[in-house]
């Protein structure tokens, strides 16, 4: 009937220049309405001045403009020409939100927006003076999307109430009946509030939208953000997927474990290695989950880039505090990774192409509203440089790796939602014709959230993992051989969270499966001899149940406990062994002033499946073996005391946290530990106390052209392994440091908007070198000379320290255009540092003697250039 | 590991970023005891060398030889085999009075510095023949450290060997001899005025043998996790043919059985000795083996003493064996640059082949013409 192109009838003209640093109600707005569609006209508005409009779609269904002429109109003012004469009005909120009000709705049951006196009150509920108390409640999603807002915050000015809402956007407040002010807040979004004037129970829906560039254009805000100081639970960060796509990433890919690097506590042993390190702990000591389903491996092409496409990451929150009861298995941390939900309105994607590797993803609704969709991919296809290279080995070699993600999102009513998601990843390289290696993940998983009651939510939740390498080795036809390993996991798990005045209560249980198949090793080639033989599989189980509450006790004082309990079956005999204990967990947090607050929290983990590993880094083939009569359960206790302080309305962060960590039955290799397709593994390790402490130092600025922050850790992380036969002692039972003690640790990251098209970023890390066993002595047996090495890391290698810049060029700023896209230029390593990556000790041939050398993985300047687009 | 490799290749291949470091490493004063002996079912005398360790930034100046210490073997019986300083920090075992026998146990007694130093016992197990022992000539390319990739000529030296039903570990080691003429064989060139050697002495028809040993070899097998009896095809090892199958080269491959013991041992100095230091490598750890103080167990001893059967196969290869080689004219040219100038003396080794290095004219028994 109306064409979409009589939208292009509305010219909308404004000065960039003047947009910058404007509130929106001072933009200005010129146009021509002839028979347009009410609901284009808003689409319009909305889409150009990054304004968002609430309204039910049967108020304006239909409706049209018939004529309008506008020129130079203040917003608000342009507003109310549009709607004069439809039956609207509207009040505008801060900064960008506009609530159009029904002037004679009556038939809403549930919300009953009206216009009184003051101009900007809604009315909850019809009035009834039989009643104490009245319900407000409602779902916060994202405005995008309408995917729920786990964690958004609805505060009842001038009151203590306070709420947080769960995984399924839901919150539920408990009043006297009368007027508040509410206010919404979410650490990725846009502030909103509302006045309310609440009779009775009533349902308020709220869309909240992200604070993104796009809106900085027109929006300075002078709401504060003030998660910093206001997050009760210590040690979690939810990460900023905008400001992570600005850190410099090696070949311009957005690396989702860069960010979390970049927090004070969290570090890596050195370039290309996979996993990272949290306070102290070891690499298989994070939980990694995407969509609550766990991936074991976190890493492509060695650590050079990550499982996770950005593309399509909705969410990432890393704890290393105290983390909530309902997450376990894992003492050192938890990176929860959330994909999108996809668009439910409208078609999007977007994509990148680089010189060694591409990504896309695109989103959209399958029934508008209703059921949507995400799907993103990513290759790397590295194999046309490594072919170019002069080297006769490596010219042979080959590597690649590709990863998937797609949800599928389904509302089945407003009281329930299902949404199943699946993530699929295999890398492989071979090298010469010695070695081939393939291995991946594999996720599904599904999630059911339901409304039991206003205040009382479930979700349940139930996925697989897998994880399997298969590593040919073929340099020696007789004894060419394959080894393939596989590791599956099953879990189910139940989510309750309850809302109780000032109360959010989280409690569920969940069950886990493991299956492991260590290896099974068979020729690989016709003449190949070797035997084959494959490894018992493994089999354990592991449950829990859990509670947890996060209670605002006063304006100044929040809390949170909680208390998990796992019971776990395993063992080489049909689930002989049970290992079983609580694992308590809290946190305070008391707010000295507005802007200051100080927080300590407890934590308690136990780990029944353990990692093992005999090298510096983590490989694809490391073992993860399940806790046996000889294996007993890893136990982490940490204890953690910050103050935290924002500045400059809550412009700057700042923050200092003490930690101190001290794990039981870590488990260290022994000295010539052979791991390699080993029935006994568990003899070539050993278990001993782990003891971690730190003081991590962060000033975060938050606005303005040039943000960034700058965090200093001083850590360090030690063992001690103790054992009445010498051979199992590690340094004579004294602590050492482990692999990755590394003390100082400093962490500096800059953007720079230098104009509305381009921007400049920097990153720069430095931390102390890790520890090396160097050989003392050499000596001479059977004509060979040997290095004696005797102390395990008694020395470091030299300090490692990095810069990267890169610099983002938008090609267009013009709204129309259905494409836009950005050049990204990036160089890692840019004054070219030959940072060591290991050093080792060789006998000269010439000279005799026993020489030391450095090497250096990318000693120069890594440059790459990606172009990215979104349509 | 092989990811190491990966990157290590990568690495050279991206930026050449191996450089000498020079890490400050604490001075050891008082070097680590390493006794290392080894008894075989051969005549002997057998060999036992007391050192010490050395601090790495004194490697290559030499051992601190311990000559004070007192040797002895005793076997499962309590027999005891008394052993003598011959050289400084080398002690034997008289060759008449004590030949291993297969099946018996051995242990190493040393006493010195008031302390007592005793292996486990080892015990001598049987060996099997080498089925065969061959050559394999082959192009391999190269790449010398500046990059360069060049092919160059190899022959690989094989063994087919046996290990009946059971597992089995073995140690190789091996001596090769060839027969040598060199191309100016007899001729005065080498030797211009005013030398003059009687023409007499210069015999154009004198053919050498030279003897070679490996310059710190260690290759060892196991049986274990292989199917079958024999493994065929075993390398041994490479060197360059040129010179060598000349005329005929004769290596002589001995095969040393070895304890699950002995053979961890080795293969764990054999995974240092291949190892990068690199973040995908095990980090290398002390080796101890079967020696230790049986008063003080804190001491770190070093070394290992080794109880072994030994099999020897012998085989000659032919030139035929290699495409035309050039054995010696690059070294022996007489060509100058120009016509005018005098003709370029070559050393002597291109006259006479008793200067070439380990040369004998006397024809060892075993030799075959």
């Amino acid at each position: 009937m109306y064409l979409k192109t009589i939208l292009f009838n509305i010219v909308i003209s404004f000065s960039i220049t003047a947009i910058y640093g404007q509130k929106a109600n001072s933009l200005k707005v010129s146009g021509e309405f002839n028979q347009i569609e009410l609901q284009s006209a808003l689409d319009q508005l909305s889409e150009d001045f990054s304004i968002k409009f609430y309204y039910k779609k049967e108020w304006i269904n239909g409706k049209i403009i018939a004529n309008l002429s506008l020129k130079d109109k203040p917003i608000q003012e342009a507003i109310a020409s549009i709607l004069t004469g439809q039956g609207l009005s509207f009040i505008f909120r801060k900064p960008n939100h506009v609530v159009l009000l029904l002037d004679k709705g009556k038939n809403n049951p549930l919300i009953n927006i009206s216009k009184n006196n003051a101009n900007e009150v809604l009315t909850i509920g019809a009035i009834d003076l039989t009643i104490t108390r009245a319900q407000l409640s409602g779902t916060i999603t994202e405005g995008e999307n309408n995917a729920p807002l786990e964690g958004a915050v609805v505060t009842v000015e001038n009151t203590n109430i306070r709420v947080v809402t769960g995984g399924n956007g839901n919150y539920s407040l408990t009043l006297v009946p009368g007027k508040y002010d509410i206010r919404y807040h979410h650490q990725t979004m846009e502030d909103f509030e509302v006045t309310i004037d609440l009779n009775s129970n009533g349902k308020l829906n709220v869309e909240m939208y992200a604070d993104v560039i796009r809106l900085e254009e027109i929006v300075v805000s002078d709401e504060a953000i003030d998660q910093n100081v206001s997050e009760t639970i210590t040690g979690q960060e939810t990460i900023d997927i905008e400001k992570l796509k600005k850190i410099p990433a090696f070949l311009g890919e957005v690396d989702v474990l860069n960010s979390v690097l970049s927090l004070p506590g969290v570090n890596k042993v050195g370039e290309g290695a996979s996993g990272y390190n949290v306070r102290g702990s070891n690499v298989g000591q994070n939980l990694i989950l995407i969509d609550d389903a766990p991936i074991y491996n976190p890493s492509h092409l060695f650590g050079f880039f990550t499982a996770f496409n950005s593309e399509i990451v909705d969410k990432i929150v890393f704890h290393r505090g105290s983390i909530p009861a309902n997450y376990g298995g894992r003492i050192a941390s938890v990176l929860d990774v959330s994909i999108d939900d996809g668009n439910k309105e409208k078609f999007e994607g977007n994509g990148g192409v680089g010189f060694l590797n591409s990504r896309f993803s695109i989103q959209g609704p399958i029934k508008k509203n209703v059921t949507s969709f995400a799907f993103a991919s990513r290759g790397a296809y590295p194999n046309y440089i490594i072919r170019q290279l002069e080297d006769i080995e490596l010219n042979n070699s080959s590597a690649y790796f590709v990863d998937g993600n797609l949800k599928i999102n389904h509302i089945i009513n407003p009281k329930n939602r299902i949404s199943l998601s699946g993530y699929y990843s295999r890398d492989q390289f071979a090298l010469s014709s010695e070695a081939e290696y393939n291995y991946g993940n594999k996720t599904a998983s599904v999630e059911w959230n339901t409304t039991l009651k206003t205040d009382f939510f479930l979700d349940i939740k139930a996925n697989l993992s897998n994880y399997d390498y298969k590593l040919k080795e073929l340099n020696e036809p007789q004894i060419a051989s394959s080894l393939f390993s596989d590791l599956k996991q099953a879990t189910l798990s139940l989510n309750f969270n309850r809302i109780i005045k000032n109360h959010n209560i989280e409690f569920g249980s969940s069950i886990l499966q493991y299956n492991i198949q260590p290896g099974d090793y068979t020729p690989a080639s016709s003449e190949s001899i070797i035997e084959p033989l494959s490894i018992d599989n493994e089999e354990a189980q592991e449950a829990a149940l859990f509670i947890g509450d996060q209670l605002k006790v006063n304006d100044n004082l929040f809390l949170y406990g909680g208390l998990r309990y796992s019971l776990y079956n395993g063992g080489r005999d049909n689930l002989s062994t049970t290992y079983h204990g609580l694992e308590p967990r809290f946190s305070i947090n008391y707010r000295l002033t507005e802007t200051t607050s100080v927080k300590t929290g407890y934590n308690r983990m136990r780990q029944y499946i353990h990692f093992i590993s005999n090298t510096t880094a983590a490989t694809p083939i490391d073992i993860w073996k399940l806790g046996n009569e000889s294996l007993s359960p890893t136990i982490g206790d940490q204890v953690t005391l910050g103050l935290f302080k924002n500045l400059k309305n809550n412009s700057i962060e700042t923050s200092a946290e003490v930690f101190y960590k001290a794990t039981k039955n870590q488990v260290e290799y022994r000295n010539g530990a052979d791991l390699f397709l080993n029935k006994e593994i568990e003899s070539e390790v050993v278990q001993g106390e782990g003891l971690a402490y730190g003081i991590e130092l962060l000033i975060n600025k938050l606005k303005g052209k040039l943000q960034g922050w700058v965090s200093y850790t001083y850590s360090r992380s030690k063992i001690q392994v103790q054992n009445t036969d010498k051979l199992l002692s590690i340094n004579n039972g004294s602590y050492f440091p482990t692999n990755f003690d590394q003390p100082h640790n400093i962490s500096v990251f800059g953007n720079l908007q230098v104009s509305r098209r381009f921007s400049v970023n920097a990153n720069f890390n430095y931390n102390t070198g890790r520890p090396i066993t160097y050989p003392e002595t050499v000596y001479e047996i059977g004509g060979l000379t040997i290095a004696d090495y005797s102390e395990r890391n008694k020395y470091r290698i030299p300090d490692y320290h990095r810069l990267d810049v890169s610099f983002t060029m938008a090609t267009s700023l013009k709204r129309k255009k259905n494409v836009s896209a950005s050049w990204t230029l990036s160089i890692y390593n840019l004054y070219g540092r030959k940072n060591a990556y290991s050093v080792y000790f060789k006998k000269n041939p010439i000279t005799n003697e026993q020489e030391s050398y450095k090497l250096a993985v990318i000693g120069r300047p890594v440059v790459g250039l990606t172009y990215n687009f979104k349509f | 590991m092989k990811i190491n490799k990966y990157w290590l290749l990568l690495c050279i291949g991206l930026s050449g970023c191996i450089e000498t470091f020079d890490p400050e490493i604490d001075k050891v004063e008082e070097g680590a005891l390493v006794i290392e002996g080894l008894i075989t079912n051969e005549s002997g005398p057998y060999e036992v060398k007391i050192s010490k360790s050395l601090s790495i930034e004194e490697s290559g100046t030499g051992y601190e030889r311990i000559s004070d210490a007192n040797v002895i073997v005793r076997d499962k019986n309590g027999i005891t085999y008394s052993f003598e300083m011959t050289s400084p920090g080398i002690y034997k075992s008289n060759e008449n009075e004590f030949i291993g026998e297969i099946g018996n146990g051995y242990q190493l007694i040393v006493e010195y510095n008031n302390s007592t130093y005793e292996s486990s016992y080892e015990e001598i197990l049987p060996n099997y023949a080498i089925d065969s022992v061959y050559g394999e000539f082959e192009y391999r390319a190269v790449q010398s450290e500046t990059g360069e990739i060049t092919n160059q000529p190899f022959i690989n030296i094989y063994a087919d060997i046996n290990f009946p039903n059971n597992e089995y570990y073995y140690r190789y080691d091996w001596e090769a001899t060839y027969k040598a003429e060199t191309p100016l064989q007899g001729s005065t060139i080498c030797w211009p005025p005013p030398i003059n050697i009687p023409v007499s002495d210069l015999d154009p028809l004198k053919n050498c043998y030279i003897n070679e040993t490996p310059n710190g070899l260690l290759r060892i097998f196991t049986s274990k996790g292989l199917t079958g009896t024999t493994f065929n095809k075993f390398l041994i090892y490479s060197v360059n043919p040129n010179k060598r199958l000349q005329i005929k080269y004769s290596p002589l491959i001995k095969q040393y059985s070895l304890s699950a013991e002995a053979y961890t041992f080795w293969n764990s100095i054999e995974n240092q000795s291949l190892s990068g230091g690199g973040l995908f490598d095990a980090p290398p750890t002390q080796i101890i083996g079967n020696i230790k103080n049986s008063t003080n167990d804190d001491e770190v001893v070093l070394g290992y003493f080794t109880a072994s059967s030994v099999v020897n196969k012998r085989t000659f290869l032919l030139p035929s064996l290699v495409p035309e080689l050039d054995h010696y004219a690059a070294d022996c040219s007489t060509v100058s640059g120009s016509p005018l100038s005098p003709p370029i003396v070559p050393p002597p080794s291109c006259c006479e082949c008793t200067f070439l290095p380990f040369s004998s004219e006397q024809k060892p028994d075993f030799w075959i013409d």
